[in-house]
């Protein structure tokens, strides 16, 4: 899953913005527990959603607007399997956000509701920016794999309200960090660690107190940070992460044997994988495997 | 000193198989063990089996000198490649081997005590599913490896036949395209995650020596570090014979020729 945990990839003469309409329904609206350097804003336009963010949950209707910020461990979720989520999430480089609002911040949403509604309306724009570059078969910003760059529009575009969004940003929500803030950024860093080490490592037969000894902790101070800082418990969070990377291997390989997937990708055997699979999409992986085709 | 058969039945290639182990407990020379032992994982090569190996080349021997498991599997003929329309996975079941027998036999679990080799067919097996697997593996001893199964199979064909590679590999861009190219596989890893490596090939094998070739200079060119051992020899039990100090030497990290000589002791 190395896509979950983005490097800083944007380039100096790059747009340093990455923009996401998304629309999901039932079990589909879920991103599992990932972080990244770069500063998320999200907008609920349509439906509901459950963010997890550092362990919290946070259950989010239209017109909501939420900020992810850097290095924040974060997840979504349905909050009930008919619900229909619609929504725009805009991701904006760290780097080029310090050079602009100063290096040790970070942001939360604005209080006053004039603001609120401003940002809603920027985010908005983005949305429609990028679903305009969709329509016309091409959703990047004339950025071409070679490094060179195209004279386009959208560029411009794309900049002019990222800077509307700074002028927001500055006025309403920029706050210093406090110093539990600090504390607690120290636990997660921790978590983030440990994290890694299960995203290495989660094709071998790994237990809670294996991985504890690694890190000298016990394994019930484990299982506590865990259910603390990622929302869920040690094995359902492993579970999870084999989970996913076994669906991805299923949609890039349709022909390859559950059988060897589960294997491959940690599970003990394929009763345990199939269970998992259940458990999370209601039903088995050849039926899933059937409806995708 | 203990010899192990071991059957079970393997969900990756839906069948009952037969791995053979030597330990390396309480050995002939009174020379003591302790498990967890580390381990080698060794892959036969075409037409051969773990029979053939154990009782052609001295296993045992540098499994009691130098203290490492030796665990070889059966791998039919198929290059250790998965073959799922066949319920026939060989690269998944390398990874099920070592969870079996991890939980069966008393064997270190760590990846610095966990290495894998093979011969021939098998050697290109262990730098594959050595790759793949690089959480399991430390190391990865290679012996006349078949670095290019598509020079091996198809400038053969007085030995092989063009239909074998497509049944195994599907197509000759299938094979380069995907990681069962070696050059290419060992190339997007980064270089940090990539196990020891020690490849050895007798200069007259004209079967695999070329792929052998591009494979040394594709290492180079990456400036990924490995033993490269050459010598006189042909694709041959004799050669493989004479690296079997080096291998596990290299394993064991010690001098080569510093430990080749198993006295037997006086029990009484």
């Amino acid at each position: 899953m190395s896509e979950l945990y983005e490097s800083e990839d944007f380039i100096y003469n790059r747009i340093p913005i990455r923009i996401f309409n998304h629309c999901f329904d039932g079990i589909e609206i879920f991103t599992p527990t990932h972080w990244h350097r770069n500063i998320e804003f999200n907008l609920v336009t349509c439906g509901r959603i459950r963010r997890i963010v550092d362990g919290i949950q946070y259950d989010q209707t239209e017109g909501d607007i939420f900020i992810v910020n850097s290095g924040e461990i974060h997840a979504d979720h349905w909050i009930d399997e008919t619900d229909h989520f619609e929504g725009i999430t805009v991701q904006i480089s760290k780097s080029f956000m310090e050079r602009w609002l100063g290096g040790d911040f970070y942001l939360s949403i604005p209080e006053k509701a004039e603001d609120m509604q401003q940002m809603i309306n920027i985010l908005l724009q983005f949305g429609t920016l990028k679903q305009k570059k969709e329509q016309n078969g091409y959703a990047g910003f004339g950025e071409n794999l070679d490094g060179t760059v195209e004279n386009d529009l959208s560029r411009i575009r794309a900049m002019e309200l990222l800077f509307r969004l700074l002028g927001v940003l500055r006025m309403s929500c920029v706050k210093k960090p406090t110093g539990s803030r600090r504390n607690r950024e120290d636990s997660i860093n921790k978590i983030k660690e440990i994290t890694n080490y299960l995203d290495k490592h989660y094709t071998e037969n790994l237990t809670l107190a294996a991985v504890a000894e690694q890190f000298h902790y016990t394994s019930a101070h484990l299982s506590r940070l865990f259910k603390k800082h990622i929302g869920i418990n040690f094995h359902d969070h492993l579970q999870y992460l084999r989970l996913m990377n076994c669906v991805e291997m299923m949609k890039i390989h349709p022909e390859m044997q559950l059988t060897v997937i589960a294997l491959n990708n940690g599970f003990p055997n394929i009763k345990s994988f199939i269970e998992t699979f259940k458990r999370f999409y209601g039903c088995t992986p050849s039926a899933w495997m059937k409806k995708k085709r | 000193m203990a010899y192990i058969e071991l059957q079970y039945l393997s969900s990756t290639i839906t069948k009952f198989t037969t791995v053979k182990a030597y330990l390396p407990t309480d050995g002939m020379s009174g020379k003591n063990f302790e498990p967890p032992y580390k381990t080698l994982y060794f892959l036969p090569g075409f037409s051969n089996d773990a029979t053939t190996l154990m009782t052609y080349l001295g296993f045992r021997r540098e499994c009691e000198l130098k203290g490492i498991a030796v665990v070889v599997v059966d791998g039919d003929n198929s290059f250790y490649v998965d073959h799922s329309r066949r319920l026939s996975n060989y690269s998944a079941f390398i990874k099920e081997t070592v969870d079996m027998t991890r939980k069966l036999l008393p064997l270190s679990t760590r990846r610095e005590d966990t290495f894998i080799g093979g011969i021939s067919m098998g050697g290109y097996g262990a730098l594959l599913n050595g790759l793949r697997f690089r959480s399991y593996f430390s190391k990865i001893a290679a012996l006349s490896p078949s670095a290019d199964c598509y020079d091996l199979i198809c400038g053969h064909e007085e030995m092989f036949d063009r239909e074998l590679f497509e049944n195994v590999f599907g197509s000759e861009e299938k094979y380069y395209e995907n990681d069962t190219n070696l050059c290419k596989f060992y190339s997007e890893v980064p270089k940090e995650e990539i196990p020891e490596l020690f490849i050895a090939c007798g200069e007259q094998d004209d079967l695999v020596g070329k792929g052998v070739k591009d494979f040394r200079e594709k290492l180079k060119e990456l400036e990924i570090p490995f033993i490269d051992r050459m010598g006189q020899g042909n694709h041959e039990m004799a050669y493989w014979e004479d690296q079997m100090d080096p291998v596990f030497s290299f394993l064991s990290e010690i001098e080569p020729g510093t430990k080749t000589r198993l006295i037997l002791e006086n029990h009484n």
